[in-house]
């Protein structure tokens, strides 16, 4: 079965950008531009993502990280691996396990992409099994 | 003369004869015409003369030369009137010397009432009238003395009425304070001599070694008198002959000097002459009240100088006091005037001093902050802050500098206002620190430019790397796309692609981190880890881009560092790049990492076109650029080393080069192994 990933980024082109590279590497995609429609995408039991990838600095002055936060509070998603990507790699730096369970400066290389994309899913298989 | 005598005495002459040749006074008898007929021994003790030499002869030849012809002229008159002349009369010894008589000239007579000669006694009152003078002249000397604080003029008048009662010459010598004799006041009977005398001074100065005289007398403390002054003497204290011709035309006589105290220190002596015009001899008595002037004098001295000690003293306090104030002013209205916030606090937090400026602020008087406490100034939270600085102040005892947040509660919505805040200790005279004093300047405008420009650098910051991102996934998965297909150009297309897209990214975080220099936010986060490890990885990336070069690592030891991972990789980045840029024909770049004492020492070496001299010193300014000899640019902003010397600079060190124009280079740094 074809894993799902859900990337969160205001940017359409990166959406789009990252939505062909997963897609073409066989994940299972959804995209979403604006982060206030995420709580009403979990309300929707059939969509369950394996991974979520976002940006940090999201529109209307969103933080990625209070939201990755608050989704590893949630009992429903707390089991989710959280990728964020962040063009401050200041921002970044400051960044703890409890927030996230891998990051990416942008740009980045797609094989880092990719690589941390797999070891997030391996981690989400253990845990699982 | 003797049957005078005896027609005179009767039969009690022989009695009489006695009386007058025994008595004390001396006794002369002349007839009508004033030629002397006897003179009795008295006579010969007190004038010198033999009788021989004078009888037959008048008076005349003991005269002074010191009373006026109308003197005489009233002795003759009263005596030839039959009147008894009576008188002191001042004569002249055969030695020349002076003496004072009580002089009585009777004019004896016969039954008739004529004239028969005349008898004269002389009374010697030599003695009592030098008392007398040398009395008069003390106390008036003591008034004078006592008259002013100014000695210098007293002592000069004291030597002036000294002449010429007491003296001939005076004269008056002091040590100034090189220890050199000067004169203060000389005084001579003749004006014409004063002006010889001064210049003598200058032209025969006083000779400190000399064995007598007014030198001995301030070495010994001890006065000299030297009733007569012989030729043998004044040869045996010239020094030479020019000197004997001087001294000779002073025309000594006698002479004393009294030597004048200052605090018991010998510092001077008033000198005391008479000369061979009047051949008065100075003995005990004379000397005694030589020493009493000298006493006074220096009495005198010792009071004008104590006030003119406590006068100085006087002054100098008042001009200290009135420069105290004038700088105490100066420093007020700097303080003022200063558009920062100055104050001093005690040890407790109490405001002891405070300027205008933050009185202004706080919207108080300047008086009503005086005593208080920062926590009765500002809300609870604003003022734990300020004092938890001081109390750093007061531990570390030494300057330091804040970020202070201050808000002034009087205003109805007021804003936080942020100072940077210099406190430091202040000390007493005893070195003691009693209290911190603190100049904050108001930098919330500044803040806020700066917090624009950190917003404005991350929303650059986003915004560049957004498009870049997705086009360096784009042209990466478009790669991969053609992955194995026989597309070959079309797949060099795309990693030449990628290559100028990890160009621009460089680009942009260069320009970045520019930025953040300027503004003193290029942050550092510490960690540790292996730079053998990062330096490997970079190395095996660059190799894969290039064949003519060989890149070697090279290691030994222990390469766990405590640095910024980040920023470091960006560092060996910057300068293995440049290594493999600027050496185009090729060779080895040799990366070398070993520990030396506590640190770790990084260093890349190249064969290429090298550095000159004057190249070194600018290749870490901003935006340098080095040009080969034949005047070919290399690419770049020149901002790669620049950045780098930060980064390093940043953890403690910067970044050294050797090199020589065509022979390679080498850079290294250290960094903390913990």
């Amino acid at each position: 079965m074809k894993q799902t990933i859900l990337i969160v980024d205001d940017d359409i082109a990166i959406l789009e950008a990252v939505e062909f590279l997963l897609e073409s590497e066989g994940y299972n995609v959804i995209t979403l531009s604006n982060p206030e429609d995420l709580e009403k995408l979990f309300d929707i039991d059939e969509i369950k993502p394996d991974l979520i990838i976002m940006d940090v600095i999201l529109s209307g002055g969103r933080d990625g990280r209070k939201i990755a936060k608050d989704l590893k509070k949630n009992k429903k998603t707390k089991s989710i691996p959280i990728i964020l990507l962040s063009a401050h790699p200041a921002a970044l730096k400051k960044l703890s396990k409890k927030e996230a369970d891998g990051f990416l400066a942008k740009p980045f290389e797609i094989e880092d992409l990719l690589s941390v994309v797999k070891e997030g899913l391996k981690y989400l298989q253990e845990e699982k099994s | 003369m003797k049957k005078q005598i005896k027609e005179a005495a009767g039969s009690d002459g022989q009695k009489f004869r006695t009386i007058v040749e025994q008595t004390a006074d001396a006794i002369f008898i002349t007839d009508v015409e004033g030629i002397i007929e006897y003179v009795n021994p008295a006579f010969e003790k007190l004038t010198g003369y033999n009788r021989r030499d004078v009888i037959g002869k008048t008076p005349q030849i003991i005269k002074s030369g010191m009373h006026s012809e109308k003197f005489y002229h009233t002795l003759w008159s009263t005596i030839k009137s039959g009147k008894i002349f009576r008188d002191i009369i001042v004569n002249r010894k055969k030695n020349g010397e002076l003496f004072y008589a009580d002089h009585t000239i009777t004019p004896v007579k016969n039954r008739n009432g004529k004239i028969i000669y005349f008898s004269g006694i002389w009374k010697d009152i030599t003695q009592n009238k030098q008392v007398e003078e040398n009395s008069e002249y003390l106390l008036k000397a003591g008034k004078i003395l006592a008259s002013s604080l100014d000695y210098k003029t007293t002592l000069a008048r004291i030597a002036q009425i000294a002449v010429p009662y007491v003296a001939d010459w005076c004269s008056v010598d002091l040590l100034d304070e090189k220890g050199v004799l000067q004169n203060v006041a000389v005084m001579h009977k003749n004006p014409a001599m004063i002006r010889w005398a001064k210049r003598l001074i200058k032209i025969v100065p006083p000779y400190m070694e000399a064995p007598q005289g007014l030198p001995n007398v301030i070495r010994t403390g001890k006065p000299e008198l030297y009733p007569y002054i012989t030729d043998k003497m004044l040869i045996s204290s010239a020094r030479n002959k020019m000197e004997l011709q001087i001294l000779k035309r002073v025309g000594f006589y006698s002479v004393m000097i009294a030597p004048i105290f200052a605090r018991k220190k010998a510092i001077g002596g008033i000198t005391f002459v008479t000369t061979k015009d009047r051949k008065k001899s100075y003995g005990k008595i004379d000397l005694n009240m030589a020493e009493e002037i000298a006493s006074r004098a220096s009495m005198a001295i010792d009071n004008a100088m104590l006030y003119q000690k406590a006068k100085e003293e006087i002054i100098a306090r008042l001009k200290a006091e009135k420069n105290v104030k004038r700088s105490q002013k100066q420093l007020q209205d700097i303080i003022n005037g200063s558009s920062a916030h100055i104050f001093v606090k005690d040890l407790e937090g109490k405001y002891l001093m405070i300027n205008h400026q933050r009185a202004k602020f706080l919207h108080l008087k300047i008086k009503d902050i005086i005593g208080r406490k920062d926590n009765n100034l500002f809300p609870k939270e604003i003022a734990k802050k300020l004092i938890e600085n001081d109390q750093k102040v007061l531990k570390e005892q030494k300057e330091l500098i804040f970020e202070e947040q201050l808000i002034n509660q009087k205003i109805r919505n007021p804003i936080i206002h942020t100072f940077l805040s210099v406190k430091f200790p202040l000390h007493d005279l005893n070195n003691k620190f009693y209290a911190i004093c603190g100049i904050a300047t108001n930098i919330t405008e500044r803040k806020e430019i700066e917090k624009m420009k950190e917003d404005f650098l991350g929303i650059v910051s986003h915004e560049l790397k957004t498009p870049v991102t997705s086009l360096k996934i784009y042209t990466q998965a478009l790669a991969k796309q053609f992955e194995g297909s026989e597309h070959r150009t079309i797949i060099r297309f795309f990693e030449k692609m990628d290559l100028q897209i990890d160009r621009l990214t460089r680009i942009i975080r260069e320009l970045l981190d520019l930025s953040r220099i300027d503004v003193g936010k290029l942050e550092i986060k510490k960690q540790k880890f292996n730079i053998e490890g990062m330096a490997s990885d970079i190395i095996e990336n660059f190799q894969a881009t290039t064949r003519k070069h060989k890149l070697i690592l090279k290691s030994n030891g222990n390469s766990e560092i405590f640095a910024d991972e980040d920023r470091i990789r960006q560092v060996l980045i910057n300068l293995i790049n440049n290594a493999i840029k600027y050496s185009p024909d090729g060779g080895k770049i040799i990366t070398t990492i070993r520990p030396i004492n506590e640190k770790i020492n990084v260093s890349v070496k190249d064969d290429g076109i090298g550095i000159n001299k004057e190249d070194q010193r600018k290749i870490f300014d901003r935006f340098y650029q080095v040009s080969d000899s034949i005047g070919a640019n290399y690419t770049g902003l020149g901002m790669g080393l620049y950045i780098s010397n930060e980064i390093i600079k940043q953890h403690g060190d910067k970044i050294n080069v050797r090199s020589e124009k065509g022979k390679g280079a080498t850079f290294s740094f250290k960094l903390p192994a913990k």
